[in-house]
């Protein structure tokens, strides 16, 4: 019984993104506004950021068992985290949310969040001093100034765990882990104050793409599993940060898509697990799931501002953490619960009908911040087909035709079956093999790029 | 709805006839008689129905390749062509174990740098991931990631010096037809004036050298894999080159 109140309470986030949802429409067109007794804003960008908080939060009740020793404390955690969280989300004061996240770092206990909300409030502190009319965000464009920006970035970089900042060890905290993406909403909020300088975004792209590169490798290598979970989802956002610092539409799409499915994916990965399910696998770049679709935006947007090493980075990263998520794999059981199955379908769906979710939840809250984005990088969706990233000039860079290959891909497995029965080549029935473990430790000694940077573990 | 519908009806031959369905049968058939593998012949294990999953994926993938005269609008672009490619052949390794299966891991770990180089001085020479695109580019970048590829081609195939003594089968057979397609895809103009004799030259010229290279080469590797980080060095440091002077250019 106690196990059911437990599980219950887990999932009343998920209440909240059935209340979210239906507004979506609503607040695409005019955000919804109250200015007593505080001025409120709830619009396209802060609803993905709070449907993403509450899926976070209370997806891990769908998966199940309960992992940790201290579950009850982990439960009223996360409630009330998203307690603070979320009405921070919407009010407009430039002071509410590094406030709520500064309660969020007391109730997790994580000197990271304390310190990177200390850099954020003296940015905002700054802001009202040199320049901001008002303690509102909407009238504080005029003192947007670089240290205003260094020290936000500098706050997003300590909050969201990025290199060099994620070598001072913390001890590890899933609940932490599953609402770091909100540090990416102050970052992303200044692009309504106007565009940043290409210093700024260079700034931010060679910390991302740092992250990505670092996060990736660090992930396939280590010998820890859960340092290993926590690397992947730190690949994620190194490649969201990447992305948002590009300044083109298609990149914040992408950042924003990453935020979307960050929660999902958290809890496909299961980092607090002691066994993992094999629905872990879908936490994998592999077709047609979500992660797979948000690696594909990555690189598509670094594609379409011109920047193909950085995507080809990003293709390095989205293998290493496909290989990292089979590495997390190995050993473990075959088994696969109601919850993996109903999880995996949620995320294959995202996946192959990325191009309907982008257009009906993501591109309202990028359209939202047109005024700071460059034209560099645009997206083009064909909804019941696929979606592709184009460059100023108008031209495919990159193309992920998710539901055209989705539907070819069901006829050509029916047909290449037909066949197979037809001359007698399938197997009738696969006797259930245990995965191969892979000796990743000696293959560490003789792949080049690997070995060169072994002392650092 | 409607025009995904469309799409099916009427680009149904790539998958049954051109450059998928029977067009890639035959290639596999060649490209066994290349190898000396028996991908096709009864005498091979039988396929289980996740090896024949993998196989249409490659089968669908190599449909769907902007070969000549294929005219399929929705081109995928090259980043995502690999990751289908060599993604789910990692879960084919695990799932299905070979005796040295560390040799071939290594093989493809040390390849990926320089292929995902080469991928990005396509794309940087042509501006764009598109296959389509990349066909009409034919600057220094162009023919520089065209030889990179397919420098890496051999240890990421696991061709001559890196062959694992597996037995020939029918994944990953298709496995090597879907990566030697691709590149012919990408060095050849694939618009509709290009006959498919041109197709076919080129498909010989690329998997001849292969497969001498397979059948003859039998000492190791360790040369080639000496040289990987240095090719890696200079090709990364080529497209530095040519995109600072690109840079410049566009900003006088």
């Amino acid at each position: 019984m106690i196990k059911v109140v437990q599980r219950l309470l887990q999932a009343l986030p998920l209440v909240g993104i059935f209340l979210l949802l239906p507004l979506v429409t609503t607040v695409a067109d005019i955000p919804l506004t109250r200015s007593w007794p505080l001025p409120l804003r709830l619009d396209s960008l802060t609803l993905v950021f709070a449907v993403s908080l509450c899926a976070a939060a209370g997806l891990p009740a769908v998966q199940g068992a309960l992992q940790s020793d201290h579950s009850w404390r982990n439960v009223l955690q996360s409630l009330a985290a998203l307690v603070v969280l979320l009405p921070a989300l919407v009010v407009e004061h430039l002071i509410a949310l590094p406030l709520a996240l500064l309660l969020t770092a007391i109730i997790l206990r994580s000197w990271r969040w304390g310190a990177a909300v200390l850099v954020l409030l003296a940015g905002l502190l700054l802001l009202r001093a040199t320049g901001a009319r008002s303690w509102y965000a909407i009238d504080s464009a005029r003192g947007f100034s670089p240290p205003i920006f260094l020290l936000i970035l500098t706050a997003t970089c300590v909050g969201l765990d990025c290199y060099p900042a994620s070598l001072a060890n913390e001890r590890s905290n899933v609940l932490r882990l599953r609402l770091q993406p909100v540090w990416l909403l102050p970052l992303l909020r200044t692009y309504t104050w106007g565009p940043w300088s290409s210093g700024w975004a260079l700034a931010a792209v060679l910390i991302g793409g740092a992250t990505t590169l670092w996060s990736a490798y660090a992930a396939l290598w280590t010998g820890n599993d859960t340092k290993r979970s926590e690397h992947i989802a730190g690949t994620w956002l190194g490649m969201a940060l990447t992305t948002a610092g590009l300044a083109t539409p298609v990149g914040t799409a992408s950042a924003l898509w990453q935020v979307g499915v960050y929660g999902l994916g958290l809890v496909l990965l299961q980092p607090d697990a002691h066994e993992r399910s094999r629905g872990a696998l879908w936490a994998a770049p592999f077709p047609p799931a979500a992660a797979f679709s948000a690696c594909w935006l990555a690189q598509g947007a670094a594609a379409a501002s011109g920047a193909f090493i950085l995507a080809a980075i990003f293709w390095l990263a989205t293998l290493a953490c496909g290989l990292a998520v089979l590495r997390l794999l190995e050993g473990t059981s075959s088994r696969w619960s109601a919850s993996d199955l109903l999880l995996t379908a949620c995320s294959i769906a995202l996946g192959l009908f990325s191009p309907i979710v982008l257009r009906w939840l993501i591109v309202p809250a990028v359209e939202l911040l047109q005024g700071g984005l460059t034209p560099f990088g645009l997206l083009d969706i064909w909804p019941w087909v696929g979606v592709a990233a184009l460059d100023a000039g108008q031209r495919r860079v990159a193309v992920l035709p998710s539901i055209a290959v989705a539907l070819l891909a069901l006829v050509m497995a029916a047909l290449a079956w037909l066949l197979a029965r037809l001359l007698g080549w399938m197997r009738p029935s696969e006797a259930v093999e245990p995965q191969k473990v892979m000796p990743w430790d000696e293959l560490r000694k003789q792949v080049w790029w690997a070995r060169g940077f072994r002392r650092r573990g | 709805m409607d025009e995904l519908l469309a799409l099916l009806g009427r680009h149904w031959r790539l998958l049954v006839l051109y450059p998928g369905g029977l067009t890639a049968l035959a290639g596999i058939v060649l490209l066994g008689l290349l190898l000396r593998s028996r991908a096709l012949s009864s005498t091979v294990e039988r396929p289980s129905p996740f090896d024949l999953l993998l196989a249409a994926l490659w089968l669908l993938l190599i449909a769907l390749l902007p070969l000549p005269r294929t005219g399929w609008p929705y081109a995928l672009d090259l980043a995502t062509y690999l990751t289908l490619i060599e993604l789910p052949f990692w879960l084919y390794l695990l799932r299905r174990g070979l005796a040295r299966l560390d040799r071939q891991a290594t093989a493809m770990l040390n390849s990926y740098p320089l292929l995902a180089l080469a991928m990005a001085a396509l794309a940087q020479g042509a501006g764009s991931f598109v296959v389509h695109e990349i066909n009409r580019s034919i600057g220094l970048l162009h023919w520089a990631g065209v030889v990179a590829w397919a420098i890496a081609l051999p240890p990421l195939l696991a061709l001559g010096p890196w062959q694992t003594g597996e037995q020939p089968y029918l994944v990953t057979t298709l496995r090597r037809l879907a990566h030697i397609v691709l590149l012919v895809a990408i060095a050849l103009p694939a618009h509709d004036d290009t006959s498919y004799l041109a197709l076919a030259i080129a498909f010989t010229t690329t998997a001849l050298p292969l497969a001498a290279l397979h059948r003859w080469w039998r000492g190791d590797g360790s040369r080639w894999d000496a040289w990987l980080p240095r090719l890696v060095a200079i090709l990364a440091l080529l497209i530095a080159f040519l995109s600072g002077q690109q840079l410049l250019v566009r900003l006088r």
